[in-house]
């Protein structure tokens, strides 16, 4: 397990990090997610041992991190936001060096990064130098450095920015593959990624940790808990007649559907998670069949919202 | 820190650095070694060591250059603190990469005392005790080049604070010449030392308080030295800044003196340097 026990960063006296704590279990992708300048990356830093905290202790896999730091970092592997390569390396070059400075043994490095190349496929770039590949590429040879000598836990800071569509996707799916076998922690800022990719979800706002739950339990704790969408055969007037009366509607709004003589429905309520059976209700009593009732799922993009929102005003009304 | 030391060497021969800087030394050698002894004369190896010390001033901040700064511009440095290697292992296998292609232009000048004994009678025992000599000075020269690439981000602006600190050195003598014995010369002196320490400690910890507070011990200090015996400081400005002589300690190697305390001195310069390096590269982790 990878505990960080109330952590402080400060450069200077802007306070980076204020007082995080969290815990990550073995076997989980876990996404760290957070507007830009929220902390991700001091997190990171601190959580490999590439910055030191202000105060706060660092657990991994049961070494502390900072009283013991060659050992803590055996169980780690450390893509940053830029990947650091050596431009005048060739790729096998470069994962030779991380392997040895990673203390694999002699034997096993060749095998290693063979292992290495082929989960990330680089293995038909590993002569070319690393400043000739493209930003895709050398991406996967940061994924190849950190997954190197097999650590517990593999750290990637926002693995899939700058990178095109086509990329984005080979990534995360390598990040998919890694997740069954590795405890991975992924920053981003892009919430489908994490929403897709991650069984649990850190939101850190200003230096801060507002939330950890998993991806679903999150969206379920919106404020606004439901909305529905509606297909019917019907008039508008007669659709208001029979939704309107609903309990906890808090909006109606009904336009011509994509089907000829139907109407579209968008209905939204308030502190109800699931009205369906309501609505089906109040449609009959009124002789209406809806062709299509489909609850549309808060996304990811709203928790994320309203977390990080709350705390600016908090941090307004502290001020 | 075998890994590191790898990764050096072989950056430094794939880069222009380490060819560059061997070529230069092995050129002024050749140039001054044709002037002297085939023109010259001169059978006397030593004159040719004491002639070219100066061309370190200049190869050694084109080795040191990319040291540490390049891994800063690059980011590589995350790298290097994310992997299980302590920053000795780091500095130490960087010292050694660069002292390792300082050695080849070396040993190459090795073989100048037996080929010019062909020609002449050269006194071996002399000649090596002047490379000896050189190789340290070239030694602690690059301890301090690559401290002072630590600093930086910028491997130009490491050169050029290379070339500044090490001139500082090869004039310090000349300096220190132009200073009086007088106790109120040492007093000035230690003065404006100890506002330059102030300014390095603000820099190196940002603390105001620090500075000023071990700046007044040091001032306060002086001053009752001065107070109960003013004659104590007499000559003491250039005993203090002897300790800055780096070029000048190559003479005794030069006059074929074996000088232990020479010896001493380099390695203290190379352990100094080399601590202060790892300082900083913890110093940044912790900012």
């Amino acid at each position: 397990m990878i505990s960080l026990s109330n952590i402080c960063k400060r450069y200077d006296k802007t306070e980076v990090l204020h007082d995080l704590t969290f815990s990550i279990e073995p076997g989980r992708i876990v996404g760290l997610l957070g507007p830009n300048g929220a902390g991700k990356s001091t997190t990171l830093n601190i959580l490999t041992g590439c910055l030191a905290p202000t105060s706060g202790q660092v657990n991994i896999f049961g070494t502390d991190l900072l009283d013991d730091p060659r050992n803590a970092k055996r169980h780690l592997g450390y893509l940053p936001e830029h990947p650091p390569l050596y431009h005048d390396m060739t790729v096998r070059e470069y994962l030779d060096f991380v392997a040895e400075a990673k203390g694999i043994s002699r034997r096993e490095r060749a095998d290693a990064v063979v292992r290495a190349m082929k989960s990330t496929d680089v293995v038909h770039e590993q002569n070319r130098l690393l400043y000739k590949l493209s930003k895709g590429t050398r991406q996967r040879v940061g994924i190849a450095q950190a997954i190197l000598g097999n650590p517990d836990c593999i750290v990637l800071d926002e693995p899939t920015i700058g990178l095109d569509p086509r990329q984005i996707t080979e990534i995360r799916s390598l990040i998919s593959t890694l997740g069954r076998d590795h405890t991975v922690l992924i920053s981003s800022h892009i919430l489908s990624e994490i929403d897709s990719l991650c069984d649990q979800v850190l939101i850190l706002s200003h230096g801060k940790l507002v939330a950890q739950d998993t991806p679903d339990n999150l969206t379920g704790r919106l404020k606004t808990s439901a909305a529905v969408r509606l297909l019917v055969r019907s008039s508008e007037e007669k659709l208001r007649q029979a939704l309107g009366v609903l309990p906890h509607l808090s909006s109606i709004q009904i336009e011509p559907g994509a089907e000829a003589n139907t109407m579209s429905v968008a209905l939204a309520f308030d502190g109800l998670r699931d009205p369906r059976e309501q609505i089906s209700a109040a449609l009959a009593s009124k002789g209406l069949y809806p062709i299509e009732i489909r609850m549309e799922k808060a996304r990811l993009e709203d928790v994320f919202l309203e977390l990080t929102e709350d705390t600016g005003e908090e941090k307004e009304a502290n001020a | 820190m075998i890994a590191v030391y790898k990764r050096e060497l072989r950056s430094a021969f794939t880069t222009i650095s380490a060819p560059l800087f061997i070529a230069l030394l092995l050129m002024v050698v050749g140039i001054y070694g044709s002037a002297l002894h085939f023109k010259g004369g001169l059978p006397e190896f030593e004159y040719l060591i004491s002639n070219i010390a100066f061309v370190l001033l200049i190869v050694i901040p084109i080795l040191t250059m990319r040291g540490l700064s390049e891994e800063r511009r690059a980011r590589t440095d995350q790298l290097l603190y994310s992997l299980p290697l302590r920053s000795t292992d780091i500095v130490l296998g960087k010292f050694l990469a660069l002292l390792t292609v300082f050695t080849i232009p070396v040993l190459l000048m090795c073989l100048w005392p037996p080929l010019m004994s062909l020609y002449g009678e050269v006194v071996m025992p002399t000649a090596y005790t002047a490379i000896t000599g050189f190789y340290l000075l070239g030694a602690a020269l690059i301890a301090i080049g690559l401290f002072l690439s630590s600093l930086t981000e910028n491997p130009l602006v490491s050169a050029v604070l290379s070339f500044g600190v090490m001139l500082l050195g090869f004039l310090m003598p000349g300096i220190a010449s132009l200073l009086s014995n007088a106790s109120s010369t040492a007093f000035t002196t230690f003065t404006v030392l100890i506002v330059l320490l102030m300014c390095v400690l603000r820099a190196f910890t940002g603390s105001n308080w620090l500075a000023i507070t071990i700046g007044a011990i040091l001032e306060l200090s002086l001053t009752a030295v001065c107070l109960l015996d003013y004659t104590l400081l007499e000559g003491s400005a250039h005993t203090f800044l002897s300790a800055f002589y780096i070029f000048e300690r190559l003479n005794n190697f030069i006059y074929g003196l074996f000088d232990l305390t020479g010896v001493v001195y380099y390695l203290s310069v190379i352990f100094l340097f080399l601590f202060l390096c790892v300082q900083n590269l913890d110093k940044r982790r912790w900012q």
